[in-house]
Formats: C-alpha cells, sequence, structure tokens
C-alpha cells in the first residue's frame, strides 16, 4: 500500500489509516495531530536528503520524518 | 484568590500572553516549546488577585515528551481550576482538539481566540462557538494590553459559572467505567475512561492496570474528537486555515541549493553588524564614556589615598580596568541577542531546523539542536535548558554536551582584546575562524558520539511549522532591555566579586603583604607557576595567562579583566590594554601572534563556565557532565596545541609551503581511510548469514 513516504510532492492524498503496528506513541501522536482516516493530506516538500516532509493537514503545515510518514497509509 | 492554568498548543502565544497580563518578561519565541516548565506569577484586576501559571504547549490531554508530561501533570494535579485555553485563530480546526480534551476532563474552561493577523483571512461567530462548546469564549490579541481586558472580566467571574455540557461524541464511545469507577472522583470517570481507551500508560499506571489487556481504540476517540470539530468548524467559521511553506519566500530559503548559503549569509551579516558595525561602535562609544566618567572617582581617590595606595590601585585595576574592558561590550552583547530574537521569533529557524534535519540527522543531531545551538552562541547556559524539548535521551545529552563549543558572547570580549592587540583590521577573521572552528569540533564530536556511545535513537521529529511573524516595536524594546538588565546584573555581581577574589589573590602574597609595596611574590603568581609548564607545548606557559584561564572558569570575561589586572591597566578603552599584552615588560604577555592563537582557542574550547556546569550536571546527569568535562579539556589542548604548531610553522616557512604539507597530510589520510573501506568491501558483508533482504551493509 502507498505510504506518506512515497507520496509525490504537490499532490493531495487521502489518509487511509495509520500503521496498526506502529508504535502507540506515535500512532496516538498522528492522531491527536488530525491523521485520522479520510483526511486529506498534502505532501508539500522535502528536506535536503528527504528524509524529512512536509505535509499539510487540516489547514496547518507540519514537518515529519520519513521513519514516522512511513507509518501513514494513503490513497 | 483565582488559580489559572494557561492551556494550549505549542507555539499559540501563552508566554506572550502570560507577559501581557503580568508584566513579567519570560522569554518568547516563535517556536515551539520555548517554555519548559511552568511559571506562575500573580496580578490583581479590579481589586481581585489571579494567580496565572503559563504551561508548556501541549498538543492532546497525553504527553509525548518531557515538558508536554510538565503540563499535563500540572493540569491533572488540579483539575478544578480555571483553565486559559489560548487558541490560534488562523489554526482553530486542531487547536480545538485540546480544548475537547479539556472539556472532557470537566474542567473550567474559558477559550482565548488570539487573532494577531491584522487581516485575517478567517471570520468566526464566537457567540455560535459559545453555544456549541458551553464556555465562554474570548477574542483577544496576546500581544495587545488592551483586548485583554474582556479576557480579565470573564476570569473573575469565572468560578461561579460551571459548564455542565455534555460533550454529544461522549456517548457513542460507549464507554467502560468500570476500571475506574470508585477510584477516581464521579465528575472525573468519563475522562479517565477515555484516557485507557486512548492507551495513556500513566493513566494505566495509576489504575494498575495492564496496557496489552486494554483495547485499542486511539483511532475511534481521535476520530470522534475531530467529527465534532468539523461540526463545529462548518458552523462557526468561514474561510478556515492558512498553511505555511508553499509561499514563493518559502520557497526560495527552503530551496535545496540556496538554504544553506542565504543562511550562512544572514548569520554573517548579524555577525558583522553586531560586532564590527554599529556593534562596535556602540562599544567604543561606550568604553569612552566610561572613561570620561571614571577619571575624576580615580584623582578624587588619589587626592584622598594617595596615588600609591592599594586602595587607589584597587579601584584602578579591578573596577576601572578590569570591570570597564568588560561592561564595553554591553551594546554588543545586547545586539547579539536581539539577531538571535529575530532568528527564533520570525519563523526562520524552524525552517531551518527543517531544511537541515537529515544532513544534521547524519552526524548524531537532529533539527531540533540547531535552535539549542543556536541560543548557545547568546549563552550555554540557558542554551542549555532548551535541550529539554528533545524526546531521545541520547541526542539530549549529546546535545548539551556540545552546546559550550559554541562561542558564547562572553567569550567574544577575549578575541576583541587579545586578538585585536595582534591582528588589528584583520581580527575579523580571526574571529570568524573561532566561531567556525567550535562548530567544527561540535560537529565532529557529535560524529564521534554518534558512533561509539551516544546513539541517537530514530526521533519522531514531527514539528509544527509557525507563520512568519514580523517583531513588534516593543519586543524589540524588551529584549534590549532585558539583555542590559541580565549583562547589567551579571556585571555588577558575578564579575565584580571574581574581579575583587582576582585583585587580591594577585596583590598579596601568601603571607598577605603587599606586593606592590613588598615586592613579594603573589598568591596567583605562585599557584600559577605550578601548572604554567603544562602549557608551554600550546606557547603560553606563563603564571598570569595560566591564572587568568583558571578565574575564567567561573566566567569567560573574566580572562580579560584579569589580564587588565595583572598588567595595571586603568582604562575602560581597549587601548592601554591591547599595547600592554605586546610589551615583554608587563607582567602578561604574548610571544608571538601564534600564542595568541593558540591562547583564544583554549579559551573557546576548554570549559563551560560554573553556571553551565550545575546547569549541565542537573540535566544530564553528574556522569556524563564530568566526562563532557574531561573531554573539553582534552580536545582544547589538543587543538591549541595544533594550530599553535601550525601557526609557528607558518612563521617560520611561510604559508604555502605548510598549505601544501597539510594537504598531502589530508590526501594521505582520505586515501588510507579509502582503501581500508574498499578491502571491508572485498571481504563481503560483515554481517552474512544474519542478514536480511533489506541489509544496508549489504547494498
Amino acid at each position: 500500500m502507498l505510504t506518506l513516504k512515497n507520496a509525490k510532492f504537490g499532490k493531495t492524498y487521502q489518509i487511509e489509516k495509520i500503521d496498526e503496528k506502529s508504535p502507540i506513541k506515535i500512532k496516538r501522536r498522528l492522531l491527536d495531530l488530525g491523521f485520522t482516516s479520510g483526511q486529506k493530506v498534502r505532501a508539500v516538500r522535502k528536506s535536503l536528503l528527504g528524509k524529512a516532509f512536509l505535509v499539510e493537514i487540516r489547514g496547518y503545515t507540519l514537518s515529519l520524518r520519513s521513519s514516522v510518514a512511513e507509518n501513514i497509509f494513503i490513497r | 484568590m483565582i488559580n489559572v492554568n494557561l492551556v494550549g498548543n505549542a507555539n499559540t502565544g501563552k508566554t506572550t500572553l502570560f507577559n501581557s497580563l503580568t508584566g513579567a518578561h519570560e522569554h518568547v519565541g516563535n517556536w515551539h516549546g520555548v517554555t519548559l516548565e511552568e511559571k506562575a506569577r500573580r496580578y490583581t484586576f479590579k481589586g481581585q488577585e489571579i494567580n496565572i501559571v503559563d504551561l508548556p504547549g501541549i498538543y492532546s490531554m497525553t504527553s509525548l515528551s518531557y515538558e508536554e508530561k510538565v503540563a499535563v501533570d500540572y493540569i491533572l494535579k488540579d483539575s478544578r481550576r480555571v483553565v486559559v485555553n489560548i487558541c490560534d485563530a488562523s489554526n482553530l480546526q486542531r487547536n480545538l482538539y485540546l480544548t475537547l480534551g479539556l472539556l472532557e476532563l470537566g474542567a473550567n474552561v474559558i477559550l482565548a481566540v488570539n487573532q494577531i493577523d491584522k487581516k485575517p483571512i478567517y471570520k468566526i461567530d464566537y457567540k455560535k462557538l459559545e453555544n456549541l462548546l458551553g464556555i465562554k469564549v474570548v477574542p483577544i490579541n496576546a500581544r495587545d494590553k488592551s483586548t485583554l481586558e474582556k479576557l480579565n472580566e470573564v476570569i473573575i467571574s469565572a468560578e461561579k459559572s460551571v459548564n455542565k455540557k455534555e460533550l454529544p461524541y461522549i456517548k457513542k464511545l460507549n464507554l467502560d467505567k468500570s476500571f475506574v469507577s470508585g477510584k477516581v472522583d464521579v465528575s472525573l470517570e468519563n475522562f479517565y475512561a477515555i484516557k485507557l481507551l486512548e492507551k495513556d500508560e500513566s493513566i494505566a499506571k495509576k489504575f494498575k492496570l495492564d496496557l496489552n489487556s486494554l483495547p485499542d481504540k486511539v483511532e475511534e476517540v481521535a476520530k470522534a474528537r475531530y467529527e465534532y470539530i468539523d461540526e463545529i468548524i462548518s458552523s462557526c467559521i468561514t474561510s478556515a486555515g492558512k498553511v505555511y511553506g508553499r509561499s514563493k519566500f518559502d520557497r526560495i530559503i527552503m530551496n535545496r541549493f540556496l538554504a544553506f548559503p542565504i543562511f550562512l549569509a544572514f548569520l554573517a551579516l548579524a555577525f558583522y553588524l553586531t560586532f564590527f558595525s554599529i556593534g562596535g561602535w556602540c562599544s567604543d562609544g561606550l568604553s569612552f564614556l566610561l572613561d570620561k566618567a571614571f577619571a575624576p572617582l580615580l584623582s578624587w581617590l588619589s587626592s584622598l589615598f594617595g596615588a600609591e595606595s592599594a586602595i587607589v590601585s584597587f579601584f584602578e585595576v579591578a573596577i576601572v580596568g578590569g570591570l570597564g574592558s568588560i561592561l564595553g561590550f554591553l551594546p554588543q552583547v545586547a545586539l547579539l541577542f536581539l539577531f538571535l530574537s529575530i532568528l527564533e521569533d520570525s519563523g526562520y529557524l524552524s525552517r531551518i531546523a527543517f531544511v537541515f534535519e537529515d544532513i544534521l540527522g547524519k552526524v548524531g543531531l537532529s533539527g531540533k539542536s540547531v535552535y539549542t545551538l543556536l541560543m548557545g552562541f547568546g549563552c550555554s547556559t540557558t542554551a542549555v535548558l532548551t535541550a529539554r524539548n528533545m524526546e531521545d535521551k541520547n541526542s539530549k545529552i549529546k546535545t548539551g554536551l556540545l552546546t559550550p563549543y559554541m562561542s558564547c558572547s562572553a567569550k567574544f570580549p577575549i578575541y576583541a582584546v587579545l586578538g585585536g592587540a595582534f591582528f588589528g583590521a584583520n581580527n575579523i577573521f580571526v574571529i570568524m575562524g573561532l566561531y567556525l572552528l567550535g562548530v567544527i569540533v561540535a560537529i565532529a564530536l557529535s560524529y564521534i558520539l554518534e558512533k561509539t556511545f551516544l546513539k541517537s535513537k530514530e526521533q519522531t521529529f514531527i514539528l509544527e511549522f509557525p507563520p512568519y511573524r514580523a517583531m513588534s516595536f516593543n519586543r524589540v524594546v524588551s529584549v534590549l532591555f532585558d539583555n542590559v538588565k541580565l549583562f547589567l546584573i551579571r556585571v555588577g555581581t558575578l564579575i565584580i566579586s571574581m574581579n575583587v577574589i582576582v585583585w587580591i589573590l594577585g596583590n598579596f602574597s601568601f603571607t598577605f603583604s603587599y606586593v606592590p609595596k613588598t615586592g613579594d611574590v603573589s598568591m596567583l603568581e605562585s599557584l600559577g607557576k605550578i601548572l604554567a609548564p603544562i602549557f608551554i607545548p600550546l606557547g603560553f606557559g606563563s603564571w598570569g595567562l595560566v591564572s587568568a584561564l583558571i578565574a575564567g572558569l567561573i566566567a569567560k570575561e573574566v580572562i580579560v579583566s584579569s589580564i587588565a589586572m595583572f598588567n595595571h591597566v586603568d582604562e575602560a578603552s581597549e587601548g592601554l590594554l591591547q599595547n600592554s599584552i605586546k610589551d615583554p615588560s608587563s607582567a602578561v604577555f604574548f610571544t608571538s601572534p601564534a600564542a595568541v592563537i593558540s591562547y583564544l582557542v583554549f579559551a573557546l574550547l576548554y570549559f563551560p563556565c560554573l553556571a553551565t556546569t550545575s546547569v549541565l550536571s542537573k540535566e544530564i546527569g553528574k556522569k556524563w557532565t564530568f566526562i563532557g568535562i574531561v573531554i573539553e579539556l582534552f580536545v582544547a589542548y589538543f587543538v591549541a596545541m595544533s594550530v599553535f604548531n601550525i601557526a609557528r610553522a607558518i612563521e617560520v616557512f611561510g604559508f604555502w609551503k605548510v598549505f601544501f604539507v597539510i594537504i598531502a597530510v589530508v590526501i594521505v589520510i582520505c586515501a588510507i581511510v579509502y582503501i581500508c573501506k574498499y578491502i571491508r568491501k572485498k571481504k563481503g558483508c560483515p554481517y552474512k548469514g544474519r542478514c536480511n533482504s533489506d541489509c544496508k551493509k549489504c547494498k
């Protein structure tokens, strides 16, 4: 399945779900920040080596590490 | 007295509001996690005393990092307190998530919607919002005191009004209260039952439950809250949302190729303005004025006690020469802190942290440590505290250990005075080189620590992107005022007492005779002579320079004032002091420019000041502080020795010869490393047989 890590930049996606296998702390924080299923998310840009991502969700901007973005399934 | 907790998401302006309400000057910044622990202060409104507590930012009632735990625990300690929940008007959607968490707790919430934008692109129906949430909603601008009247009115009448509106989604969650009922107050049952659905570790611990036995309904709870928020948003707000990181300006400063040059250019400009142009002029002017002001005092004292007396000498040397040589740097220190605040307040730092996140990750740092390290250019003591908001313990220790390598504002006088004496106008390059050296040493050390005993765990690095914000005039004034005040307090207490101690030790012998009259050996001279031989390989084995370094352990500026005292300099401006350290007939002098550079390098690297050491041992533990200091002493000695010998070689053989030898050595080392790697690669994967398909060593 496609994860936010492999998202194309400048494109908007819909969140499928957060990986059940991800650590509970990360899962809970992502949900707290609004990464709920069905929510629209847009990949904005990445850092120099591509390990950090900038995403837009629920009207604000957030930066994530690729190891976290990996836990977010999108379509 | 009314007790109020100030709660909200990170970077929504809690501390700004706190400062506006109470007249405090707590540190604020456009960065998340500036406030690290609760801060309480009292003020009165219409005769009513209000005790307000500023808490670190949180996203929900479940904590992830240290400072979030501080906030959550504080709210839970007395959940009946009035809570002022400050929200960013441009991002109500996510801010309200925390509000719902507070309402689940049954807290007495007042929603303060912070509108800082002059031309908001959103419109909020506050009456409707009040009805839907069942709480008071007050629009404010945290920076503007005149908008806070209404908030204060609501706060003083808050204790009487109790919110009884039930949140509609709680029924849908089918809460199982069997775990919590009887163990907590009935009104708190909902909150704790929901927290258990969210698998909150600290709450599970409180009820002695096994986390794994609880059902995982984290997503369900979050979804229920956000669905309700969507409902609220769609009926109360038109055109919500504003995103950052996509503007043209952002595209340029976060461009792959431009980001680093732009950042360097900013630093270089700030550096130049602070230390050389504006700052330098102000500093010279201040020194001149100080001399003018001190002169009549000195002549009055000499007429009273005689020019040769100990009292006059004390005033001349310890106060005018010693203190004056440091006081002159006041404008530069204030400007430096202003530039650091601009970096922090504008929102630029978050963008830098993002762009360099992974490059820093390679050397074992993270985007978050950029903040701590940059603050280290101001003052390591306060900078070390900011390492707290790191989730990973190893990264925190590493960042803490590296902060003292950043050239703090107290080290600048040393470079300016000593370097200026020998290098004149070229001193700008020496100083830039020293700043750079500190950064390079820190990065190299971080890399070594990362590869050996302080490997950082994968950090989550979830950082919210703040908007750009211009600094208001009031803020500029308050930053300057605060730092001038701090500097004067420091000079008036710590530095002056150090100067008195150094003066006594430097002017009296162990038999307590006054050295300038009896010609005995002073206490510092006898002590300094014991240690001095150690520093001969570094080029400065004289007792005075070594004693100054020891005095500098308390505060780095004292190095300059001590040298001024040893040489009996009685002027606040730098000229006399600079001439004296070049003159072989002075008590303390440098034999060559190479020795000065070596001394400056050693002063940059050798030891964090006492205040930083004590903060470090609290933050990262005694063991690591000790190890860090030992490393620093070794690194300082080794680097200073190398620099001294290279500089000597340049003096003797000329620049180009030495340059080519160094290049040759570097090439040879690189070749050896490359060959070693090649041989290892030929041997195949070191984890042969144990590696799986995504073994990185194999590829």
